[in-house]
């Protein structure tokens, strides 16, 4: 079980997030929603390691792999690349995972910065899904695509998940359902 | 259609820039032939026909090539010993602030400090011998540290913390992060420091007169008054120089394409 215990994380003497406790099942899929600038992301940024709380205990989380609001990829490096090189994954288990997600041989040769929007955003899910880890965090995950393609990332995720504590940041209401999420939080 | 027609256009105006050039060093040849003759004295102002004469026999000279091969060894060595250190410090300054904070004071000093001001110095430390290496060192040092660590703090701090959850080993954070950031601001300070470093080092040998270096060679050009030599020797100076900023910048550009990094590095 992980768990987040009287979490205070502050930006200077701003207080984002405040004495915030949750509990977190081994295998569960949680979706968490809530206005912006709630603290949905700072909870996300404090569970992977990235930011440190002023207060408060985190625990149970183990390794994380993050789908960061923002793609983050390596703007130089082919889509294949950049998954081989942050995740230690072979080409062809790239390559086989991009193919799912709707890519084709042209595109998955291509360098991230010139990739659309759209493709981008499937690079860094699959690095999320191919990276090992004990919890995966996505914040709002299908942000941008279409629902085709929202469609096949989700047959993706979902078969990819491999039982791990799942956190997920959403303003879709459908995500929480499409994820099979079986815990809410509203911030 | 449109797009090779473009491509022509390009063509013909580098064709036409590479003439005008020409012709500009050739209008201003003319006018120091023409200003040398007027002048009719060897010493005030030689004419470059007599400089070109000069530059032969300098060039057929035995000792010619144990003369370059000097100062060109010292100088250059001078450059890539402040390369090493410059990108070391600059790596160690980024990661530990106490370091950058002592280094600060020091790459002002040595950046505002006349060039003549060190020379003198160092020759009542070091003999003559490897002025050249020190001075060409210290004067390249600031411009590659300062630009390395520019580059290392302008890296994308998003990138940094992506490669901090996935546990990217440091190698591949270095290959694929900090390189790609730092490289445009190290080609850019390998380009201007190329030329700092001839210039400064040839200037070290002019005052310290070690045996045997181009610098000795421009100074007893002066002190005999032979100013063909002296305008010989800086030719050579300018076209060694050149060809080895040319041939060094290829060779960084070609590591970097070989490496995947290219970015906006390759650009200009």
């Amino acid at each position: 079980m992980a768990e987040v215990k009287n979490l205070t994380v502050r930006y200077g003497k701003n207080a984002v997030l405040k004495d915030f406790s949750a509990e977190f099942p081994e295998g569960s899929v949680t979706a968490i929603s809530g206005r912006s600038g709630c603290g949905k992301t700072t909870l996300l940024s404090a569970v992977s390691g990235l930011l440190r709380p002023a207060h408060g205990t985190l625990s149970g989380f183990g390794t994380c792999s993050v789908l960061f609001q923002e793609d983050r990829l390596l703007p130089f490096l082919t889509a294949v690349k950049n998954l081989t090189v942050t995740t230690g994954c072979t080409e062809t288990e790239a390559k086989n995972a991009l193919m799912q997600v709707g890519f084709d041989m042209e595109d998955i040769e291509k360098t991230a910065s010139a990739l659309s929007g759209g493709m981008a955003r499937r690079v860094a899910i699959v690095r999320a899904i191919l990276a090992e880890s004990d919890t995966l965090i996505l914040d709002e995950p299908f942000k941008g695509l279409d629902d085709k393609t929202r469609g096949e990332v989700l047959r993706f995720v979902n078969a990819n998940r491999r039982g791990r504590t799942t956190l997920v940041v959403t303003h879709d209401p459908r995500d929480a359902g499409d994820l099979n999420a079986d815990r809410f939080i509203n911030m | 259609m449109m797009l090779s027609t473009i491509r022509n256009k390009k063509v013909k105006s580098k064709k036409h820039e590479a003439i005008a050039t020409v012709c500009a060093v050739a209008f201003w040849l003319l006018v120091w032939h023409i200003v040398s003759v007027a002048v009719d004295s060897d010493i005030i102002l030689v004419s470059p026909v007599r400089v070109v004469e000069t530059l032969f026999s300098v060039l057929r000279d035995p000792s010619f090539l144990s003369t370059v091969s000097y100062s060109f060894v010292r100088i250059v060595g001078g450059f890539f010993a402040a390369m090493l250190l410059g990108v070391l410090l600059g790596w160690i300054s980024s990661r530990i602030w106490i370091v950058e904070t002592l280094l600060r004071p020091i790459t002002v000093v040595i950046k505002a400090t006349p060039v003549a001001s060190f020379i003198i110095l160092v020759l009542l430390w070091f003999s003559s011998r490897n002025l050249s290496v020190i001075i060409s060192m210290l004067m390249v040092f600031p411009v590659i540290y300062l630009n390395t660590l520019e580059g290392i703090k302008s890296t994308d701090q998003k990138l940094i913390e992506m490669a901090k959850v996935f546990r990217m080993p440091l190698i591949k954070r270095i290959l694929y992060i900090y390189l790609p950031s730092v490289i445009p601001f190290f080609v850019s300070a390998c380009s201007v420091s190329l030329g700092l470093c001839w210039k400064s080092g040839i200037a070290a040998e002019v005052i310290g007169i070690p045996d045997g270096s181009i610098g000795e060679l421009l100074y007893s050009a002066k002190i005999y008054l032979q100013t063909a030599e002296l305008l010989a020797w800086t030719v050579i100076i300018v076209v060694i120089s050149v060809l080895f900023e040319k041939l060094f910048m290829a060779l960084l550009r070609w590591l970097i394409k070989k490496l995947g990094m290219a970015g906006g590095a390759l650009h200009g």
